[in-house]
């Protein structure tokens, strides 16, 4: 168990470092920003305690805002990531008592099943993002269509990990 | 008082997602109005840390771009300078010092945080108010007008860009003295659009746009860019016209922070005409 906990800080900091350092800084095109630190959160198993996944989510998102200039934007995004997570979790997958302890990935999930879940989940992160980035409703489809391909792009790079990092549960 | 206690022990979850959203929200609108709070940017010094070691490592691989820019702006300077002029008048070279007052000094930073793909853009700079920076002092390039410090901390400070929808720089046409008020697009790095002359005014394409020297911000006559299209708004009798910058945002590394040594004086003469209309 203890060593489970040091595997998932490791990783947390390694997607973080990875997010700051090299994604920010990213331009795919015209205005698309791949926001790959939502993976922390979506990867909570269904056990995890919820106030403490605010928590988690709340000053995982203030830290992402301390680099990036953008207020309070991530923070409420990856907050309210980590309060829609449980409710998607518990209508996905398999729902015997052994499966709690699984977090989610394309392994345990199933791929399509994974996908629809961290798509649903990212779009409604980045909505929040971009949204309390530009602070108003004008331009509304333009703003929806960089939401759109931003968060394909995060969900192509979150997948890469995935199979780079997430080794198959015998 | 039991229901209320039970109530919160039902919804706790429910309540303190509420609650964290809350705080996110005024965190946002708190950066947003107040411009000295340092609370959550990369002015402070774990961010900036952090940024600037990484900002280091590319600074080092940029190294030729950077110095063929210098070398172009050097260039430039040596071309200005009295020597490389030719006399015409003996008398009409002759500078006298007693006529001109240093108006501006300059700094160098070097960038170590850039973001050009949003809408909102902030740059991130090496020197804070321990080397004298200041918020409201103007940021330039060698080619162009960079933005305006914003936060300043100890050893770093953030600089709101030219490419936000909040920057505009009051900019001159070179061949008519036309005034205008120089604003992003918000979709092109390098393009910038000029409102708000009249359509009766004649603006001719592909005249430079410097600087006008109105604000106390940036000095006169900076080269901006060039005028690429003009046309016509029927609905507000003016013309919009697009303006082609010089300058490269995505590839900035040296900037020169502006200090205006008479700025104070200016402004405190402006507060007080602003007093004497109010009342």
């Amino acid at each position: 168990m203890e060593n489970n906990w040091l595997k998932n800080i490791v990783f947390a900091s390694l997607i973080i470092i990875f997010q700051i350092l090299v994604f920010n800084n990213i331009d795919i095109s015209a205005s698309i920003i791949p926001f790959i630190y939502p993976v922390i959160i979506i990867s909570a198993s269904r056990l995890s305690n919820r106030s403490l996944l605010l928590m988690a989510g709340f000053f995982l998102g203030l830290f992402i805002d301390m680099f990036s200039n953008t207020g309070g934007a991530h923070a409420m995004a990856t907050t309210l990531l980590s309060f829609c997570q449980p409710y998607l979790l518990s209508s996905m997958g398999p729902s015997d008592s052994n499966s709690d302890k699984i977090k989610p990935s394309i392994y345990s999930l199933g791929l399509s099943n994974y996908l629809v879940f961290s798509l649903i989940l990212l779009f409604l992160h980045h909505f929040v993002v971009f949204f309390v980035e530009i602070f108003t409703f004008s331009s509304f489809g333009l703003t929806l269509l960089r939401i759109a391909l931003s968060s394909l792009a995060s969900l192509i790079l979150i997948l890469l990990l995935q199979f780079i990092f997430v080794r198959k549960e015998k | 008082m039991i229901n209320l206690i039970a109530i919160l022990q039902r919804f706790h979850v429910q309540l303190f997602f509420v609650v964290l959203i809350v705080v996110g929200l005024l965190i946002t609108v708190y950066q947003k109005n107040y411009q000295r709070v340092a609370l959550v940017n990369s002015a402070n010094s774990i961010s900036g840390g952090a940024i600037s070691i990484c900002s280091n490592i590319s600074y080092y691989l940029n190294l030729k771009e950077v110095n063929d820019v210098l070398a172009k702006e050097n260039a430039l300077l040596r071309s200005q300078s009295p020597n490389s002029l030719r006399k015409i008048n003996s008398d009409s070279v002759e500078i006298n010092d007693t006529l001109y007052r240093q108006k501006y000094t300059y700094k160098v930073a070097t960038i170590i945080g850039n973001t050009v793909t949003r809408r909102n853009n902030y740059i991130t700079i090496d020197i804070g108010s321990k080397d004298g920076v200041e918020p409201e002092m103007g940021v330039i390039s060698s080619t162009g007008v960079v933005g305006v410090v914003k936060t300043v901390s100890d050893n770093y400070a953030t600089v709101l860009s030219f490419l936000h929808p909040n920057s505009s720089i009051s900019c001159r046409m070179n061949s008519n003295g036309v005034l205008g008020s120089l604003q992003w697009t918000k979709d092109k790095i390098d393009e910038a659009f000029i409102k708000g002359v009249l359509v009766t005014t004649k603006v001719n394409n592909g005249d430079s746009v410097l600087t006008s020297g109105l604000s106390s911000l940036f000095p006169e006559g900076l080269h901006l860019g060039n005028i690429i299209s003009v046309q016509d708004d029927a609905e507000t009798q003016s013309q919009i016209i697009k303006v082609k910058l010089n300058i490269q945002f995505n590839s900035l590394k040296k900037v020169y922070i502006v200090n205006n040594l008479v700025k104070n004086e200016i402004v405190e003469l402006q507060n007080k005409e602003n007093k004497f209309d109010g009342e």
